[in-house]
């Protein structure tokens, strides 16, 4: 399938590369919702399906993994060294793009600033 | 008249024009209850008109923990038909439960798979019927009207698994 393929090399979707990130510590459902949209200020909301898929997508590629807690209807969630690594490299490679981008955009600037 | 029936449009063609009608309800105090006879109406009661909100997300075996983050998010859960059709009620105003087109999209990966296998199995299944009756009309009549009657239910089982495929694919583009 496209999809886990897609995680098995690295690249991570928007909601992914949230919800991974929130779990490098333990964390659970709900307090992953609040972290990203404290955060970021409320800019970044996830609603409940999505967070859920992709919890669930994690898991099954083995992303993150659970772990118990003394009270049953809250699960934790913590991310696995697989999950870590893909992190790293969707970071890596986030980083890339961004240097890619503001490269071009100085370089743009310099040029303008030079024809005043 | 304490209660209201309408007709299941059918979720994977109607269901956005489904929730918009539910919410009208909603405002005019019909609140949605439940699927009835097997999910071929949807059973509304009289109760206090309201501008709240309604909400479907189709999902095969969830957990407390679904449930838990939707009423985190601000959506209580109404009713579950067939296991996997999930009926939420919030505020209006409340953030939709997918907030990125790609896990939106997959919301019918799941009943796309159902449907479409569900539409290969009887599809075939009414084929061999078909030839069945072919073949014995004349030598054995019997085997022939067995034929036919297998070959009528895979029919409207097809076309029931048939047709909400055919929509959710043409949903994806």
């Amino acid at each position: 399938m496209a999809r886990k393929s897609a995680l098995e090399e690295g690249i991570l979707t928007d909601v992914a590369f949230y919800i991974l990130a929130s779990v490098v510590n333990k964390n659970h459902g709900y307090m992953i919702m609040k972290d990203i949209q404290d955060f970021t200020n409320n800019q970044i909301t996830i609603g409940p399906a999505s967070l859920y898929t992709t919890l669930k997508k994690l898991l099954e590629a083995d992303c993150i993994e659970r772990h118990k807690t003394n009270d049953e209807n809250i699960k934790l969630y913590k991310i696995t060294p697989k999950g870590h690594n893909i992190l790293q490299k969707d970071i890596q490679r986030k980083e890339q793009m961004i240097a890619f981008a503001r490269h071009f955009i100085n370089e743009h600037k310099e040029a303008t600033n030079n024809e005043q | 008249m304490n209660n209201k029936y309408l007709i299941n449009p059918g979720l994977a063609f109607a269901e956005d024009s489904l929730i918009k009608r539910l919410n009208t309800y909603a405002q005019k105090g019909w609140l949605l209850e439940k699927f009835t006879c097997g999910g071929t109406f949807l059973k509304l009661v009289k109760g206090q008109p309201t501008d709240a909100i309604y909400c479907m997300d189709s999902q095969k075996e969830v957990d407390q923990e679904y449930f838990q983050l939707f009423e985190n998010a601000g959506w209580k859960h109404v009713f579950t038909g067939y296991d996997m059709y999930h009926f939420f009620q919030a505020p209006k105003g409340t953030a939709t439960i997918y907030t990125d087109p790609i896990t939106a999209k997959e919301k019918h990966s799941d009943i796309q798979a159902i449907t479409g296998k569900g539409a290969f199995i009887s599809g075939i299944i009414l084929i061999l019927a078909i030839l069945l009756q072919i073949t014995t009309l004349n030598t054995l009549p019997l085997l022939a009207t067995i034929g036919f009657i297998i070959g009528f239910i895979s029919l409207i089982v097809f076309i029931f698994c048939f047709m909400p495929w055919v929509a959710y694919k043409w949903k994806k583009h």
